[in-house]
């Protein structure tokens, strides 16, 4: 990583785990299992990426391939509750979601243990098929949250219309699909980064910024969707006064 | 294990002379306008799509009294619903909802 990326990594890292926390708390409180869900995914995602950004902070080397390793098992993990909120949430009751859900796991299981047999403890070689099922297991339930939650953001529009379901909630969706875009455009740009990689040595200063680039923008709609500031609310629910009258 | 959109339709079939077939094919096109899944259905849902969208849709069949019709529906799916209240709706928009006011 160079230059200050680590910086934003470790922003980065910051806003999971607070907004994973948030969700833990809202988890406990209710006893709902769906923030439960979402909630791990975030802390273990926050936890993940302090552990990539702790030897570049620390300037230790030696312990770069351990903590990479660490950081990268904790995330595998972080996928897991989060291919069940999508099931839970998104289709419950289907079974091919729970058959999606199970692929993208057991691909993430293969690649990641795969991998580290093969010597891999980083996940970055693009020339082994391990990294190819777990670069497949990571960007698929993003593909998939893209997609459920621009589904449910059309579903929702309507809903609107007849007074079911409150403007900004439907804006959520769009939030949700959009980050889940985002995500997806990230592990994309991986692929470059690592052929760069895997040629100099060096993570490139362009792939660096692309990467920081999209994972700002995926920060910008967490926090859109988790501290909405209220110009934004107003803007997306409109005049209440002229709501209520076409209601 | 009948569910509310089954009760509704049978409610629709009765008190319209529709055949089964169409008159769950009604439905489901009112709450397809309305973006409700058929599956999960809720009273709330139920009801706002039958006093919004379903009277349109008894008229285009040429149904006369479409609005009496669908209040009535809504009181035929009530009762045939008892448990309606101890239901909780477990659809994406009360699990987001929950996220937006907290």
């Amino acid at each position: 990583m160079e230059s200050n990326a680590w910086l934003f990594q470790i922003l980065s890292a910051l806003v999971y785990a607070t907004v994973g926390v948030r969700l833990l708390r809202m988890a406990l409180r209710g006893r709902e299992l769906p923030e439960g869900l979402l909630g791990s995914y975030f802390v273990l995602t926050g936890i993940s990426y302090a552990a990539y950004q702790l030897p570049v902070i620390l300037v230790v080397d030696t312990w770069y391939t351990p903590l990479a390793f660490a950081g990268r098992v904790i995330y595998d993990a972080g996928m897991l509750p989060f291919l069940l909120f999508l099931r839970l949430v998104f289709h419950r009751g289907d079974r091919w979601a729970g058959w999606l859900a199970a692929a993208s796991g057991l691909l993430l299981a293969a690649g990641l243990l795969g991998g580290a047999a093969g010597g891999d403890y980083e996940g970055v070689s693009l020339d082994s098929t391990w990294f190819w099922l777990e670069w497949t297991g990571y960007t698929l339930p993003f593909a998939w949250l893209a997609w459920a939650a621009f589904s449910e953001h059309r579903q929702a529009l309507r809903r609107v219309r007849i007074g079911l379901t409150r403007p900004l909630l439907a804006n959520r969706y769009l939030l949700w699909a959009i980050f889940g875009a985002v995500q997806v455009a990230a592990s994309v740009a991986l692929i470059p980064m690592y052929a760069d990689y895997a040629r100099h040595g060096v993570y490139s200063a362009w792939s660096d910024a692309l990467l920081g680039g999209l994972e700002n923008l995926s920060l910008g709609m967490l926090w859109l969707v988790f501290f909405t500031p209220a110009l934004y609310r107003r803007w997306i629910e409109g005049d209440p006064s002229a709501r209520a009258e076409a209601h | 294990m009948a569910d509310l959109f089954d009760v509704a339709a049978g409610a629709l079939e009765r008190r319209t002379g529709l055949g089964s077939l169409e008159a769950r094919g009604t439905l489901r096109i009112a709450l397809k306008a309305g973006g409700v899944a058929a599956r999960g259905l809720s009273e709330p849902q139920l009801r706002a799509v039958l006093e919004k969208l379903m009277p349109h849709e008894l008229e285009v069949r040429g149904l006369r009294d479409a609005e009496a019709i669908c209040a009535a529906v809504i009181e035929d799916a009530q009762s045939e619903w008892a448990d309606v209240a101890s239901r909780r709706a477990s659809d994406p928009d009360e699990i987001f909802r929950r996220m937006l006011d907290d």
